[in-house]
């Protein structure tokens, strides 16, 4: 008996259309995780030090972040599932303060003086609903705790299928609502606002297609409005010989169209997964997102991941190292985040499965350049970070 | 790997899965279509209906029967009438433990209680006639083998084979991804291979007991009927093996393929397009292998 | 690119992607969709980390799905 390669008969056909409505063969595209499952995981994320001579300040260290994550999601009764995600981090370190012009008028780095100490708790509770057409309606609160930031949020996702099963369609909305209460402000930094806050919504569409029995695609685009203070109370910018508060415009719409593509190669063992993400937002900023991981199979127990991800931004409107002079809407940021930058992200994770245990492994190494932008950058910002994720994790299927 | 043996459906079962829940779920699955579908168990879905025989508000089936039975409809359909699920009824005319071959009008009167085409069938109803049963002996190894591959992979079994009494079902390939390597029975030593295939996916199926037979001088009259006439065919195979995308469709093919003997039934093997192996009882192997 | 050009060349893509039809898959046919690395976010914990310091440390935000919150990061 070989292959059947055979054009099928008529008589097939039907008793395989007849066949599809049997429940056995009933696969949704939104079917419920059966399996109780509780996962850990521990990471530092170490940015580099600067170099001596891109600083102006004595501080060179950047920051230090240790997170531990807590993931527990868990069938609840026929049709209902929840998860609670839980991270805590614990920052030390300095931070970017402001860039000035040195004597030959190259911009170099002022970093915050007094190291920065700051813990912040996420919780995130999500609970599904699962229907028999294969519906799942997903709504999930969270919050985001540190001394001088909470942040609320509310999110509500439906997700559906065609009854053929190939396409699947999702819709989603969430709100957050953020209060920043910057520490020293009014004492040691009387410009510092000592309360702000912001709002943000955003809107979800995407739809996701089995191209073949190897392949599927998603493609989402979602779009979202910032309302509030949505400067950085810690930065400064040199304007004109006068140092001001970073100051940037209280509201921002931004969209981000998403496409992800996963691919199964069965003779090796592995599948590919390639994301592309180009975001736009009217500060003018505009982003090109690439990824591409190779999740390699190496017998049954161990999957070992390499990636490789690239990042190319353009800066905002009101962005400069430093200002020559005013300018006429009084907006004013030297953020490096805001400022045109390339940075690729290269990434080795393993997995080792053992009966119901699995351990997890992995290694980022970020760098960024304006070497790595797509257009050419005049002045990089000489904030720009570079750091290193190691993470190692431990997840248990009951 | 985690290996289950157990006994169900009328015959050794074996599962087959590099997770053990998997392994769980899948026995669990086919356990409990034997406990729903059972002709012996009393209080089983099976017997609920047939006790409904005859009366006339008939019965409602839950929503798996009733998918079960739209499939039956459709295979009856798709086969001329070869399979139908009423036919079990005639094994209280043929005799096959003592040998006893019926008389003409024993069989013929024994027709009237066979025919999916009486029975009154709108979902969720159903209305059998007085005298007659379903039995879903004919599918519900292979739709079970089936079922129990999906409840293994729901459950993260990735790598494995289920395996009921030589319905087989594949879970996922080997480990290294490699396909398994399975034998085909010999009909006349069920103990025996009489070829040995590569199933990577799908599910393979066999129909066929040279033991089970009666002889009369020169006649050999099989085990399978043909729920048209109430008469084993007369050129009859002796086995037949076929490989499908699926257990169910396989075992279709293979069961279809006894009743219509020979002459008919490899060509409703040739026209269905599935690769097979079949033994005739001069056991002559005919493979139906369409060109790759 | 206004984000009005971008909304269009999205939904005349998404158009494009929903009219091609391919023939819709049998059960038995997906076992290879099921693979566990076949999910769009294999490891949840790493992937929302990720996205975290990626949220943090550049100016883009957004994905494919909602949910989580703002931190005084940004």
């Amino acid at each position: 008996m070989s292959d059947s390669k055979h054009p099928a008969g008529k008589a097939l056909q039907a008793l395989t259309a007849a066949a599809m409505s049997l429940p056995a063969y009933q696969v949704a595209a939104a079917t419920r995780d059966d399996t109780t499952r509780v996962s850990v995981r521990t990471a530092l994320y170490d940015e580099a030090s600067l170099d001596d001579d891109q600083v102006a300040s004595a501080t060179t260290e950047r920051y230090d972040i240790e997170i531990g994550q807590f993931r527990a999601s868990t069938p609840l009764g026929e049709r209902f599932s929840v998860a609670l995600d839980v991270a805590y981090e614990t920052m030390s370190g300095a931070s970017p303060w402001f860039v000035q012009p040195d004597a030959d008028g190259r911009p170099v780095q002022v970093m915050s003086g007094a190291t920065i100490d700051d813990a912040r708790t996420d919780v995130l509770l999500s609970v599904s609903r699962y229907s028999d057409s294969g519906r799942r309606v997903s709504v999930s609160v969270g919050q985001s705790t540190e001394d001088d930031y909470e942040s609320q949020n509310l999110g509500v996702e439906v997700e559906w299928e065609d009854a053929d099963k190939m396409t699947a369609y999702t819709v989603g909305g969430g709100y957050s609502t953020d209060t920043i209460t910057p520490t020293d402000a009014q004492t040691r930094f009387p410009s510092r606002p000592d309360e702000e806050d912001k709002q943000s919504l955003t809107l979800l569409g995407g739809v996701s297609r089995i191209l073949d029995a190897k392949t599927v695609i998603q493609t989402a685009l979602s779009v979202s409005y910032l309302d509030g203070y949505l400067s950085d109370p810690y930065k400064l910018v040199f304007v004109d010989d006068d140092i001001r508060q970073d100051t940037r415009p209280d509201g921002r719409w931004t969209g981000a169209w998403t496409t992800r593509l996963r691919r199964r190669f069965v003779g090796v063992g592995a599948t590919a997964h390639l994301d592309y993400r180009l975001y736009g937002d009217d500060w003018e900023v505009v982003s090109h997102t690439l990824s591409l991981s190779w999740y390699q199979d190496i017998g049954d127990r161990i999957t070992v991941t390499p990636s490789l991800r690239y990042y190319s931004q353009s800066q905002a409107f009101f962005y400069r190292p430093f200002f020559r002079s005013t300018r006429g809407d009084n907006l004013y940021s030297s953020d490096y985040r805001l400022s045109p930058y390339g940075a690729v992200t290269l990434g080795l994770a393993g997995e080792y499965r053992f009966e119901k245990l699995s351990l997890t492994g992995s290694i980022e190494q970020y760098e960024s350049s304006g070497d790595y932008a797509l257009g050419s950058v005049v002045t990089e910002n000489p904030g720009l970070v570079d750091f290193t994720l190691v993470a190692v994790g431990l997840k248990y299927a009951f | 790997m985690e290996v289950v043996d157990f006994h169900a459906m009328g015959c050794p079962c074996r599962i087959t899965v590099d997770v053990p829940a998997a392994a769980e779920a899948a026995r669990a699955v086919v356990e409990r279509l034997e406990l729903r579908y059972s002709r012996y168990q009393a209080d089983s879905e099976l017997s609920r209906i047939n006790r409904s025989a005859g009366t006339p508000e008939g019965c409602v089936v839950d929503a798996e029967t009733a998918e079960l039975l739209n499939f039956a409809s459709a295979a009856h359909a798709q086969s001329g009438g070869r399979f139908d699920i009423t036919s079990g009824v005639l094994r209280g005319v043929w005799d096959f433990r003592n040998g006893v071959v019926p008389d003409h009008d024993q069989v013929h009167a024994c027709l009237e209680r066979v025919g999916w085409q009486r029975v009154r069938w709108e979902a969720p109803g159903l209305w059998l006639p007085r005298g007659m049963e379903l039995d879903f002996g004919g599918f519900v190894k292979e739709y079970a083998a089936d079922a129990a591959v999906a409840a293994a992979r729901a459950a993260g079994g990735r790598h494995g084979l289920v395996d009921l009494g030589g319905d087989l079902a594949v879970i996922g390939p080997n480990p290294d991804g490699s396909p398994w390597r399975v034998g085909i029975r010999d009909p006349f030593a069920p103990d025996r291979a009489i070829a040995t295939i590569d199933l990577a996916s799908g599910g393979l199926a066999s129909s066929g007991n040279y033991e089970r037979c009666i002889r009369v001088g020169g006649r050999v009259y099989g085990h399978v009927l043909d729920p048209r006439t109430g008469w084993p065919p007369e050129d009859g195979y002796a086995g037949v093996s076929a490989r499908a995308d699926s257990c169910l469709l396989a075992g279709i093919a293979t069961t279809v393929a006894m009743v219509g003997g020979e002459t008919e039934g490899q060509a409703w093997l040739d026209e269905l397009g599935l690769p097979y192996v079949a033994v005739t009882r001069e056991r002559r192997v005919i493979m139906g292998a369409p060109p790759a | 690119m206004s984000p009005l050009i971008r909304g269009l060349v999205a939904i005349v893509l998404l158009g494009a992607l929903s009219a091609c039809s391919t023939t819709p898959l049998k059960p038995w046919e997906r076992g290879n969709l099921a693979e566990p690395t076949m999910a769009w976010d294999p490891d949840p914990l790493a992937s929302q980390l990720d996205s975290h310091v990626y949220f943090s440390k550049e100016a883009s935000t957004g994905g494919a799905s909602v949910g989580g919150g703002g931190c005084g990061c940004n």
